[in-house]
């Protein structure tokens, strides 16, 4: 039997996709009908912080515990949040076309992000350069847990004190303020909970094959 | 003023039209595709956990 929470996941999913194209939104100039990624950009990058925030949780258990599924938890926790971050730099990268003009801008809420996976794709290499494995589990936990502090000062504090085109950052006001009669919120809150239990669920599947893998090992 | 500005703009909303029925229909049938595999992945692994 699938998890209830996954097949929540999926339908809120598939609830913002259909009437997230469909709901009225708030006309407005420059954005117009790009306002709609809003139900599809920003949930990743609230999955991401939320799957990293797991996996520095799975960190800290590890050096609390010593259990080894901890570790695997907490690095398969780390590639689903980088392959969620990846995605909402994509995205970003082609909203940012076509309301900033360009894929790229030296924006700080742009660059922190990009710096912020840069320390993850770190961590993997970090993990892949340890062969014993206690050593790997605590080395990458301990990295894992210093990461994450910087990554949140980087993309929430930093491009609040300097001025950026992202909206909710330096004096720009986030969706919130557009947002007057809900309608907005009435597909992304289920967009952002939705993501999230997806994100969980892909992790899941990479946590079990590798204890499945572990376990093979073990026999061989 | 910002207020003002927003609600005059939001006044004229926008009815979607052009066959976008069939876009949404389209990427609603890719996600149900993704989940199917999810959820055949998911099934798969439990079986050779259960193993």
């Amino acid at each position: 039997m699938i998890k209830w929470w996954k097949i929540t996941g999926a339908v809120l999913v598939l609830y913002s996709l259909i009437w997230g194209l469909y709901t009225p939104i708030p006309q407005l100039a420059i954005l117009e009908e790009s306002i709609r990624n809003l139900f599809y950009h920003v949930p990743m990058w609230f999955s991401m912080i939320v799957i990293l925030t797991a996996s520095m949780y799975h960190a800290v258990l590890y050096l609390a515990k010593g259990k080894i599924e901890s570790d695997v938890k907490s690095a398969e926790y780390a590639k689903t949040g980088l392959l969620f971050g990846l995605m909402g730099i994509v995205t970003g990268m082609l909203w940012a076309k076509h309301t900033w003009g360009a894929y790229w801008t030296n924006d700080p809420k742009l660059n922190s992000a990009a710096i912020g996976l840069l320390m993850y794709f770190a961590y993997l290499v970090l993990r892949s350069s340890i062969e014993d494995e206690e050593k790997r589990a605590r080395v990458s936990a301990v990295y894992n847990i210093f990461s994450f502090p910087i990554y949140i000062v980087l993309i929430f504090i930093l491009p609040r004190l300097t001025s950026s085109l992202h909206p909710g950052n330096g004096g720009n006001p986030g969706f919130n303020s557009y947002d007057l009669d809900s309608k907005l919120r009435l597909v992304f809150y289920p967009a952002v909970l939705g993501w999230i239990l997806i994100a969980f669920w892909v992790a899941d599947l990479g946590i079990r094959t590798t204890f499945l893998e572990k376990k093979k090992e073990e026999h061989a | 003023m910002h207020n003002i500005l927003t609600i005059l703009l939001q006044a004229q909303t926008n009815a979607i039209s052009g066959k976008i029925e069939v876009v949404i229909a389209v990427i609603a049938a890719l996600f149900v595709g993704v989940v199917a595999y999810l959820v055949y992945l998911d099934k798969k692994i439990k079986k050779l956990e259960d193993k």
